[in-house]
């Protein structure tokens, strides 16, 4: 992926979702069709914060076969490294902004007779655009939706209208949880496993997995949270001279 | 003498030796002379395990395998067949039913692994978690790349693809979703010249 090779995008909308997610919506600058992607694909978006300069990927949820203009939802963090917040506060309907092409770290794989999508909270956006791409292709899925309380549950009534028994909400309010062993040992085989969410969880399933001899091949997972950011350093150049110190937030780009 | 040299290739598989694992279920899918293999497995299993494992076995061409003797090991569900081709509507059928956490174990001649395999990557299970181990036959399923038929049993090299009637160079170069190695016209510029066959997939 490279990350440098941006597209000029104009911010056609911004909804709020519920009191802690908004979705953006981008269209060309030049009024084209933006790039095809595959469910589960990401862009970064790039932010002039004052000076600094943030690159932060978010994962595309609208569908892949609609590319007039890309979505994404944001959930707003208040201890986040301040892309979220950005996007909150100062992305507005209008603005110009830059992105970079799509690339899909988090795909489908084709090979599977069944999916199963799991998603905690904000990271449901992978898998909505991933349910327009299961359905077109007719295939047999299930999603397993754990989120804090009806209200915080992001598309939720979206979700049940286009998956029906596809979809399987949880919700922490009602202290509801996934039972990842009965769910993972009633799963016929070549069945394809796809964890996105809070890394807690992913951490549960990937624990939970083994021990039922499900294949490493069979299971893929986004985390969805921020990594550490880097150690500061400085940086040398050696024929001119001058002694850089790099902080947290700025890369050497 | 001027035997045909041809590169190893990254795709032609190579198999192990069955070993037990614990896991949910197991389902073992063996072809004539596997049935060695079959029994060398549940010796180096712990004594529950027959009674979670069930043994798909296609009798083969070989003709010396005693079903009963693998009867005799106890397993929980026990299904015989012919041949390895008989065998896969079978195991299809046994796939479907299976949950996840089932760890498969194939063995049997070249052509049977390459059968099995296909008819797990159909059921949607990787090839990277299925324990393999050959025994028996060398001769392989060969496709022709020019008219994409498949020919069965091939033991020379070259041999003559079954369907277009062209003589083809069989290749390491293995296709997993066809289950089948790639055969290529080896006399091409000129059909007059006929290398010699050699037995060589025994």
């Amino acid at each position: 992926m490279s990350v440098n090779a941006a597209i000029d995008v104009i911010v056609s909308d911004v909804v709020e979702v519920n009191s802690l997610i908004k979705r953006f919506h981008f269209k060309r600058a030049d009024g084209q069709d933006l790039p095809a992607f595959s469910g589960g694909a990401h862009i970064v978006i790039e932010m002039q914060d004052g000076d600094q300069r943030r690159r932060t990927p978010y994962s595309l949820m609208s569908s892949p076969f609609d590319t007039r203009d890309y979505q994404v939802s944001i959930r707003r963090d208040d201890n986040g490294r301040g892309g979220s917040l950005y996007m909150h506060r100062e992305v507005t309907p209008g603005m110009a902004m830059k992105i970079s092409y799509p690339a899909n770290l988090f795909p489908l794989d084709l090979r599977a007779n069944r999916h199963l999508l799991i998603a905690g909270g904000i990271g449901i956006t992978p898998f909505l655009a991933q349910c327009f791409q299961l359905d077109r292709m007719g295939a047999n899925y299930e999603l397993h939706y754990g989120v804090r309380s009806p209200e915080l549950g992001a598309y939720l009534e979206e979700l049940a209208t286009r998956l029906g028994h596809r979809l399987h909400p949880y919700f922490d309010d009602q202290q509801q949880s996934i039972d990842f062993n009965a769910l993972l040992s009633q799963q016929p085989v070549g069945t394809h496993l796809y964890v996105c969410g809070p890394t807690p969880m992913i951490a549960k399933v990937l624990a939970t997995a083994p021990s039922l001899g499900s294949l490493e091949a069979h299971i893929h997972f986004e985390h969805f949270s921020h990594s550490p950011t880097a150690y500061p350093f400085t940086l040398a150049l050696s024929t001119t001279g001058p002694i850089i110190a790099i902080g947290h937030y700025p890369s050497m780009s | 003498m001027s035997s045909i040299q041809y590169a190893p290739f990254k795709s032609r598989p190579f198999y192990g030796t069955l070993s037990p694992v614990s896991a949910v279920a197991h389902l073992i899918v063996a072809e004539g002379e596997g049935a060695a293999a079959v029994q060398a497995l549940v010796a180096a299993a712990p004594a529950e395990f027959p009674g979670k494992a069930t043994l798909v076995y296609a009798e083969g061409s070989e003709g010396q395998v005693n079903t009963d003797a693998l009867r005799d090991l106890g397993f929980a569900r026990f299904h015989t067949s012919a041949t390895a081709h008989a065998a896969i509507p079978r195991l299809q059928g046994v796939l479907e039913r299976l949950r996840m956490g089932t760890q498969i174990y194939l063995t049997g001649s070249e052509t049977a692994l390459s059968l099995f395999v296909k008819a797990c990557a159909d059921a949607g299970q990787d090839y990277q978690g299925l324990q393999t181990e050959h025994r028996g036959s060398l001769a392989r399923r060969m496709q022709c790349v020019h008219c994409k038929g498949i020919t069965e049993g091939v033991t020379t090299q070259p041999a003559e693809c079954a369907h277009c009637g062209l003589l083809l160079l069989v290749r390491d170069h293995y296709s997993r979703r066809i289950g089948a190695f790639q055969g290529v016209n080896i006399n091409a510029e000129d059909p007059s010249e006929v290398p010699e066959k050699e037995e060589v997939f025994r």
